[in-house]
């Protein structure tokens, strides 16, 4: 357990260090800054703006920095033949690939809790002397749902890590999670297709295929007036979700990695 | 190190059960993350697009990838940016594709809906209504996605309320309004109103005596917050008053519109150009000058601003009902309305007072207003009678009434007196303090007051003209035939004219054009007259019809 959690401190000290990871986070909590932008609109379109944007751009700022991190958390270690080094030690290779996803998880937290709570806040801000203000720790159900998405990204991402290049990795986990959103189509596919084996390919398609599509919780964020059957049973089923399939990923690497010649 | 084969067995064995998990979760998700609150299912509406809505493939990208919000945040700024440069017409189709992104935000659809129905106008102002249909159609998308939000259904009661002027309608979408907790100051004082104008006097009475219960239930909560109380104290007054109003109104409002009035309308429609039409015309408009509460009208005569509708449309035109919002116009279709008010009547008896207007246009007076002193012209007061100084030397009878008038003319009531006239007891004595004012009198008399030795009065009249040739548009004169209505509807007019003719025109009369069946339970005045698209499009002048 050791290992683990120092390969992660350092992969989080090595993430942090690198200026990419650092622009995105500035460049997210900047852009959340514009939504103050919206000064034209009545107070209930400004909030219902910034916070539709505020959890978009959280959303797209967490992709960018979870497929850049997450596609190069092995191969760089190889191509800098540091991983020699430390598989010498007595560490595991999954402790190192486990080391390695959480420390990204780790990192990928971090900026996706400071683009929260900015955005919190500046949902707060604004709702101060406004007539029936929403309460905007009611944002931490969204936050949470789009760390989790990044979780399941980040290990679909460390998955083709062991066995693809950076680039074509970058292309197919970035396909995988428009595909993975894209889970009611599939759905829908899977009823109506034209014939059975069309019906059969999207039936797996939708329950095979990460469905990103299940952490997408804006709606009733950024419009607090509708009212969501059974709220708790579904974020929790979507946390398990996110974790056991994610679960189900790092195995498949472990076992992978476990026989790559490196 | 490498796992050990026991190790590598377990890791294969456990990845089984885990896929069956993440496979029944995914079951166990679906139904959840289906619900429209979640998904609306009319998101996916975007990758079809519309004619003339459809999203560029970043946009259609971004919006499936779990960025609806975003998406619809984005046109919803630069819909914002495009009204305030004038280029209304690409807002409609953002308003579509917003709408079916984030069918939940109830902005986009009220303010579209007013967007659509108010703000593609003529040179003149004038609505384009051919719009309405596809305003009602956008705010029952609305109510459809949030059925169980206020909000829609206040718009759309609005909407009829306002511009379509169907208050049934505009009280049935305020009624289920006020099933999803409403703001009363907005849907429950609006339906009273609503129900006043359908005619339902008894029904606004009961909302009145709801929306004062209602307030006084907000203002009792301890849970209610300042900003609630607040409104709740305001709307509370203001129902209060309301109430009280309709009370004494209902009591002489039965009594006042006996005998019904002969309104007496007369009406010249005449091409000018071509596709430039005028109306001209007068109607004997009588409202109540001066009402006190506790006696109902205390004077009454013509009166300035009622207006008569004037509608020009394709024959047998109906508002259709549109199940789809749809911003594309059948541009063979051509509605134009427009409304003009009668203005200039004037009434005197024998030993009342009057004013020369002596050359003015208009008498502006507010006291002598108040008390049916109306401005007669040169023209219109040849021998009616003779100025004041010289009525009061002896030269004319002044009437009990005229007395009454001229006290109050002479020595105003306070600004804030709810009463019309002096009291009774008290003009024998404002008279005789008069009589003995040279000064007083010389000043009313250089003023223009005269007293009426006969009876006059000119009906109010209406001008106005029409030109649909500046707006190929709105104006395609498409079709063959036409009709343009003229009416007038008392439950819509001001509250001084409804104080003489009724909350249902019940006062009011006309020997041609009263017409009771258009709109059940309702006496209004209301005429056809059918025009063939020659009789608008010709050259030269030429009178289309002539009530006379």
């Amino acid at each position: 357990m050791n290992a683990i959690l120092t390969i992660a401190g350092n992969t989080i000290s090595e993430a942090l260090r690198r200026k990419v990871l650092n622009a995105f986070l500035l460049g997210g909590v900047a852009v959340l800054a514009l939504t103050f932008m919206f000064g034209q609109f009545t107070a209930r379109q400004e909030l219902t703006l910034i916070r539709g944007m505020g959890l978009g751009i959280i959303t797209l700022a967490g992709i960018f920095i979870t497929v850049i991190l997450s596609i190069n958390l092995i191969p760089t270690e190889i191509e800098r033949r540091t991983i020699y080094t430390i598989l010498a030690k007595p560490v595991n290779r999954w402790e190192f690939l486990i080391g390695k996803w959480l420390g990204a998880i780790a990192t990928i937290g971090v900026n996706i809790v400071l683009m929260g709570v900015v955005l919190i806040i500046a949902v707060a801000l604004k709702q101060i002397g406004a007539e029936n203000p929403s309460n905007p720790l009611e944002l931490l159900k969204g936050i949470l749902m789009i760390f989790l998405q990044m979780v399941l990204l980040c290990s679909v991402a460390v998955f083709f890590s062991v066995f693809l290049t950076p680039l074509v990795n970058f292309f197919l986990t970035l396909s995988l999670f428009i595909i993975g959103n894209m889970s009611s189509f599939t759905q829908d596919l899977a009823k109506t297709g034209s014939n059975i084996l069309v019906k059969g390919f999207f039936t797996v398609v939708h329950y095979l295929v990460p469905n990103f599509g299940n952490f997408q919780f804006t709606n009733p964020l950024v419009n607090p007036a509708v009212e969501v059957k059974s709220e708790l049973l579904f974020l929790t089923q979507n946390c398990i979700y996110g974790l056991v399939y994610s679960a189900v990923l790092l195995i498949l690497a472990v076992l992978i990695f476990d026989r790559r010649e490196v | 190190m490498s796992l050990s084969g026991s190790k590598t067995n377990l890791l294969r064995g456990l990845l089984v059960p885990l896929i069956l998990l993440v496979v029944f979760l995914q079951a166990q998700i679906d139904p959840l993350r289906r619900q429209p609150a979640i998904e609306p299912p009319q998101a996916n509406k975007v990758i079809g697009g519309l004619k003339g809505a459809t999203l560029p493939f970043e946009y259609m990208l971004g919006a499936v990838s779990g960025f609806r919000q975003v998406i619809a945040g984005l046109l919803w700024v630069r819909s914002d940016s495009f009204f305030h440069s004038g280029n209304y017409d690409a807002i409609l189709p953002m308003i579509r594709l917003i709408t079916w992104l984030d069918p939940n935000w109830l902005d986009p659809y009220a303010t579209g809906a007013w967007h659509i129905t108010y703000n593609f106008t003529d040179t003149d102002q004038r609505s384009d209504r051919r719009y309405l249909p596809a305003g009602v159609a956008l705010l029952n998308e609305g109510i459809q996605s949030n059925p169980d939000i206020f909000d829609m259904y206040k718009e759309k009661g609005w909407l009829y309320y306002d511009k379509i002027k169907d208050y049934n309608e505009s009280a049935k979408a305020l009624e289920a309004g006020m099933q999803h907790k409403p703001d009363i100051n907005q849907v429950g004082h609006l339906l009273a109103n609503a129900y006043i104008r359908a005619g339902k006097v008894d029904e606004a009475e009961k909302q009145f005596a709801d929306n004062i219960r209602l307030h006084k239930a907000n203002l009792a909560d301890p849970k209610a917050n300042d900003d609630t109380k607040m409104r709740s104290g305001s709307g509370l007054k203001n129902q209060e008053g309301q109430l009280d109003k309709l009370a004494f109104r209902k009591k002489w409002r039965a009594v006042n519109v006996n005998p019904p009035i002969d309104a007496d309308l007369k009406f010249q429609v005449r091409r000018i150009k071509p596709k430039v039409i005028e109306i001209t015309g007068s109607w004997n408009m009588i409202g109540s000058k001066g009402f006190d509460k506790d006696k109902g009208i205390i004077v009454e005569g013509p009166v300035d601003g009622a207006r008569l509708d004037i509608r020009l449309q394709d024959e047998g035109y109906q508002m259709p009902q549109v199940a789809d919002f749809n911003f594309e116009l059948d541009p063979s279709v051509m509605i134009m309305q427009d409304s003009v008010s009668v203005r200039g009547g004037k009434k005197v008896l024998k030993g009342g007072l009057y004013a020369q207007t002596k050359g003015r246009a208009t008498f502006n007076d507010l006291a002598a207003d108040k008390v049916g002193v109306y401005g007669f012209n040169e023209q219109d007061s040849a021998g009616l009678g003779v100025p004041l100084d010289q009525a009061l030397a002896g030269k004319a009878q002044i009437s009990p009434f005229g007395m009454n008038q001229l006290a109050t003319v002479a020595y105003p009531l306070p600004y804030n007196s709810t009463a019309v006239f002096h009291p009774e007891a008290e003009v024998p004595a404002l008279f005789n303090r008069l009589k003995n004012d040279p000064g007083k009198i010389a000043e009313l008399t250089k003023k223009g007051f005269c007293i009426a030795v006969k009876d006059s009065q000119v009906e109010g009249t209406f001008k106005k003209e029409i030109d649909m040739s500046k707006d190929p548009k709105m104006y395609g004169f498409a079709k063959d035939k036409y009709e343009l209505i003229l009416s007038f509807n008392p439950r819509y007019t001001s509250d001084f004219v409804k104080d003489r003719l009724g909350w249902n025109g019940e006062g009011l009369s006309d020997k041609r054009y009263l017409d009771t069946t258009t709109i059940p339970g309702a006496r209004i005045l209301r005429v056809k007259i059918p025009i063939t698209k020659d009789d608008l499009l010709g050259n030269g002048e030429k009178v289309i019809m002539d009530s006379k």
